[in-house]
């Protein structure tokens, strides 16, 4: 396993063509904008050496026996799913922001199940070469960065009928050496400061788009990659230090546009090469263990917001009033309410074909779901208590002036007891972990609304709820559908 | 002749995806040979454990002995199609004898 500062170290030595703004960054290790997303990455790695942390931190390699950081464990019990939920939650309570490392866990969880079943199928030979790639990630600690999110381009088109061929991942070429991809990935949570990506389809394909169906891990910096790092709500403060809000970790994830322009790929790291009929199956199961995570995330995110809106309400002299109290029990009983999905979709979890296990998927989607909304009400709550300051306040350079500073140091104390640069500072905080960027990946991150509901269309169950209501209602249907389908019968 | 003794244990049926009851009813009638009885029975063979979705709350805690698992349209975790069923719980039982 590495330690925090051993990945920092580990990404001095890649070369990963990152831009913003037109130019070239050179180090994302030391760069102000990226800074801050490989600090918190970081902490993925130090818990796995903090005692306090490392039943949560690490585990045990199915396939080594050794000791691993967990971010790169394969979950071989519903207890690994509910310690993943606890994890989240923990490392966000420290880091208050994305730390990115989830979205490649999820991503090798999904493509070991995945090549598993395809080959069982198929009689494809997908998964021993995975194995040799899991391993090898186990051994290193490397982080990954799991890449789904194709452009897209017309939604209403399927990825053969675009406009533009490259607006979905394909493959351009291929040889007795490997493969050649081209397109690109968007919202790319953590990619500037990973050591791989793991490239996945973006949709159930059909044999049409056989050559959209593509899976395979490629080094950040391989020849042909290009990253376009992503703006951000108040970015360039990222320069400043207090009107930051999170100066060390930042805001979400440091989301690039990643650009694959013909990039070769050796076979033994393609895990999916035209097998269409799996391209479904992967997505799905990807999208659900990340929609496991959110309640874990968002849940020790919220703790903080919670912990920030009742703060700023002492130094507000609010703390007293019965509405705030309630806004703040309000706040709880919601971040919990997402904490208790995702357990609940992880206690509920089962085993796959290959032995790994896999969260319960309508629930996990239930997650997302309330995510999409709790969030927003908690932050909405927050603004109500904190105040307009949040987002009205003079500069840090104003604060710190010599001509201007005394008057603004003057007017935004409250309590008379406590320092005026702490008000401040948690005004910051807020401002940065309720907003713009922060609020949008809520909605969107691990899919957008709509997505969460075509799963909970497809798995609600809703034939059994009608029979219920029949039975309870007197209503008989001889013989019943439902019984029917169960037991093989031929519908009269 | 019934020479298989075969147990059935069933999930708490919270949120069906199957009639489990009506499967088990198929498989009886389908498989002549074996003699359904509860899972607790002492003489049995193997156990059909029929949860009524994929969580399969039924095998937990596990049974030290020969299983077929049906968990919704799962058998043995893998996916089939409802009307496969009986007939794989069945091939399944019977190789396995």
């Amino acid at each position: 396993m590495k330690t925090g500062a051993e990945y920092i170290e580990s990404l001095r030595k890649l070369k990963p063509l990152v831009y913003f703004e037109g130019k070239q960054i050179e180090s994302v290790v030391d760069h102000p904008l990226t800074k801050p997303h490989v600090n918190s990455a970081a902490v993925t790695y130090d818990i796995a050496f903090d005692p306090a942390f490392e039943d949560l931190g690490t585990a045990v390699s199915h396939l080594t026996g050794k000791k691993i950081n967990r971010f790169t464990h394969i979950h071989q019990s519903t207890e690994d799913l509910v310690k993943k939920v606890k994890m989240l939650r923990m490392i966000s309570q420290r880091t208050g922001t994305c730390y990115q490392r989830c979205v490649g866990f999820d991503a090798i969880n999904a493509a070991y199940s995945t090549t598993y079943d395809m080959d069982q199928k198929l009689g494809t030979s997908y998964f021993p070469r995975f194995l040799e790639f899991l391993k090898h990630i186990q051994e290193t600690d490397e982080m990954i960065a799991g890449a789904m999110t194709d452009p897209k381009g017309d939604r209403s088109l399927r990825p053969g009928q675009q406009a533009d061929p490259d607006l979905f991942v394909h493959v351009v070429d291929k040889n007795d050496k490997g493969i050649v991809i081209r397109g690109a990935k968007c919202h790319m949570t953590g990619m500037v400061n990973s050591h791989w990506m793991l490239v996945m389809p973006t949709t159930a394909l059909v044999e049409e788009d056989k050559d959209y169906a593509v899976s395979c891990a490629v080094p950040v910096d391989a020849p042909g990659v290009i990253h376009i790092f992503g703006r951000q709500t108040n970015d360039k403060r990222k320069f400043d230090e207090m009107d930051q809000g999170n100066a060390r970790y930042g805001i979400v994830g440091g989301e690039c546009l990643t650009v694959l322009n013909d990039v070769f790929v050796p076979w033994d790291m393609v895990f999916m090469c035209g097998e269409y009929q799996f391209a479904g199956m992967l997505v799905e199961r990807f999208a659900s263990y990340h929609r496991q995570n959110y309640g874990g995330c968002k849940g020790g995110v919220s703790d903080i917001v919670t912990g920030a809106t009742a703060a700023i309400a002492d130094y507000n002299g609010a703390a007293k009033a019965a509405h705030v109290k309630d806004k703040i029990v309000e706040m709880v009983h919601l971040t919990e309410t997402l904490y208790a999905c995702s357990v609940a979709c992880s206690a509920e979890g089962h085993k796959l074909p290959s032995g790994a296990y896999y969260v319960d998927p309508l629930l996990a989607n239930v997650v997302k779901q309330n995510v999409t909304r709790h969030i927003y009400e908690i932050c909405r709550l927050c603004h109500d208590v904190a105040g307009g300051l949040i987002a009205t306040l003079p500069s840090e350079k104003d604060f710190h002036d010599a001509e201007v500073g005394k008057y603004v140091q003057k007017y935004y104390k409250g309590v008379a007891s406590v320092p005026v640069e702490h008000r401040y500072r948690m005004a910051r905080l807020i401002e940065n972990m309720t907003g713009g960027t922060a609020l949008v990946e809520s909605m969107h991150g691990a899919g957008s609304p709509q997505a969460q509901r075509v799963m909970l269309t497809r798995q609600g169950n809703v034939e059994h709820k009608k029979l219920l209501a029949k039975r309870l209602a007197g209503i008989v249907e001889e013989p019943d559908a439902a019984n029917e389908a169960a037991a093989g019968k031929e519908k009269k | 002749m019934k020479n298989l003794k075969v147990g059935v244990k069933y999930c708490g049926n919270c949120n069906p995806q199957i009639d489990g009851p009506a499967l088990v009813k198929k498989i009886g009638a389908e498989m002549p040979e074996a003699e359904i009885l509860p899972a607790d029975s002492p003489e049995i063979e193997a156990l059909l454990i029929v949860s009524g979705c994929p969580v399969d709350c039924a095998t937990r805690p596990s049974y030290r002995g020969r299983t077929v698992v049906v968990g919704g349209a799962n058998i043995d975790y893998v996916s089939y199609n409802v009307s496969q069923l009986a007939g794989v719980v069945i091939k399944k039982l019977r190789e396995e004898s």
